[in-house]
């Protein structure tokens, strides 16, 4: 069976993120933000959550490779800055360690005995939000799949890569479907890399969350990424299950004009492949 | 259990304990006391510093086997003076405010072995600032 493999050190697994940054990107939501700022804190969020899921006391422990693929305009890039720019997959030891900058936020938490105390925590940014120019989603695409690829050839027996697509509009520079098709037949012993494609979208329409059937989507572009995407593994669709989302049997990772909750849950839901190993 | 003969009164003569792989970390602690009280925590891999919380709770309980609130707190109070959480690097504070986890379990001989008393709980210091300095 598929998406068995137990990820620790020796077998770590591979999360990609590939984000648009184009120029509509800046347009601003209900909440009152761009896009872009939003999509930026919930990356920042969920590698300071899948950072802090392999830090012990004694350092950060390798279960995952992480990857950010950014397009915008005629360029495909690293998302990451600094000294992460060079490549697109790195250890996640590397990126705790290579930071833009380090916030200080208050968050409140429980203090044991029944109240609530404010604490001041650091809390490491590594994007800020950029919109500019066109959509080259099928350049972006070919060059997740050239990253998976050789990282499938490298990890044979690890748990397969996730790539987590954040988009908003219509690809500028040809068809990417078929690329898509192409990167999910890309696979380890332990089954074929997953593509989840979340649809950011202001525009009025109802929210769509994990469909069964591109039907249940109104427009082109969204039946199209909904085609793009892989259906839920079942460890998967069970998490999404277990947080509330109404999941049947062959629910894919899509979602169109989610709420700011269901994009946090999708990433949550997408970076959490599988319990690690070495515990 | 009901002991089977008198030899259930002598101690365990001997107890061992490896790690999952060689080149881990042993999370897990186990000490026994003169007075027949025995303690085993399990430390969980994935949270900040089981092992010494695992070896907090099994020296405490050895020493005083009587659990209550002031007990945990007491345990508490010791395993946070092992960090000052403010200068800890941002990805050992994230991991230290999510926690560090052990199961205790507990018995004690009673009454001669004719009795045995068990405990059986889940632990984890809950996150909270370091006390400051007073000046």
């Amino acid at each position: 069976m598929a998406y068995q493999a137990e990820i620790s050190r020796e077998n770590p697994t591979c999360i990609l993120f590939v984000i648009d940054q184009s120029g509509s990107m800046d347009e601003i939501s209900e909440a009152g933000r761009s896009k872009a700022a939003f999509v930026a804190d919930v990356l920042n969020k969920t590698l300071y959550t899948l950072v802090t899921s392999c830090s012990k006391s004694d350092g950060v422990r390798n279960y995952f490779d992480v990857g950010v693929i950014a397009y915008a305009g005629s360029q495909v890039r690293s998302g990451f800055g600094g000294a992460l720019s060079g490549d697109i997959v790195h250890p996640i030891h590397a990126i705790s360690e290579h930071t833009l900058r380090v916030e200080e936020r208050k968050k409140k938490v429980d203090d044991g005995a029944g109240g609530i105390v404010e604490l001041k925590t650091k809390f490491p940014v590594w994007f800020d939000p950029k919109s500019e120019g066109g959509t080259p989603m099928r350049a972006a695409l070919g060059r997740t799949i050239e990253t998976v690829s050789g990282w499938c050839e490298q990890h044979p027996r690890s748990y397969p890569p996730t790539i987590l697509h954040v988009t908003d509009g219509q690809s500028t520079d040809g068809a990417p479907e078929e690329m898509a098709d192409g990167l999910r037949q890309i696979s380890t012993k332990d089954g074929q890399a997953l593509l989840f494609n979340l649809h950011v979208n202001t525009a009025a329409g109802l929210e769509i969350v994990f469909p069964t059937a591109e039907a249940d989507l109104n427009d082109e572009y969204s039946r199209m990424l909904f085609r793009m995407s892989s259906p839920l593994p079942a460890h998967l669709a069970k998490f999404a299950g277990d947080k509330g989302y109404a999941i049947t049997d062959g629910s894919r990772g899509f979602i169109f004009n989610g709420d700011p909750q269901c994009v946090v849950d999708f990433f949550e839901i997408g970076t959490r492949p599988r319990l690690v190993a070495d515990r | 259990m009901r002991p089977a003969d008198s030899r259930s009164k002598s101690r365990l003569p001997l107890a061992f304990s490896v790690p999952k792989r060689e080149d881990q970390h042993n999370e897990d602690s186990f000490q026994r006391s003169a007075k027949g009280v025995y303690a085993l925590s399990d430390g969980a891999s994935v949270s900040f510093d089981s092992a010494s919380w695992a070896r907090i709770l099994v020296r405490r309980y050895t020493r005083d086997p009587e659990f209550t609130r002031e007990w945990l707190s007491a345990a508490i109070a010791e395993f946070r003076k092992l960090y000052d959480r403010d200068s800890l690097p941002w990805m050992q504070q994230a991991s230290f405010d999510k926690g560090s986890f052990a199961s205790l379990l507990g018995v004690r001989i009673a009454d001669g072995g004719r009795a045995t008393a068990s405990r059986r709980l889940f632990l984890s210091p809950p996150p909270r600032s370091s006390p400051r300095r007073r000046s």
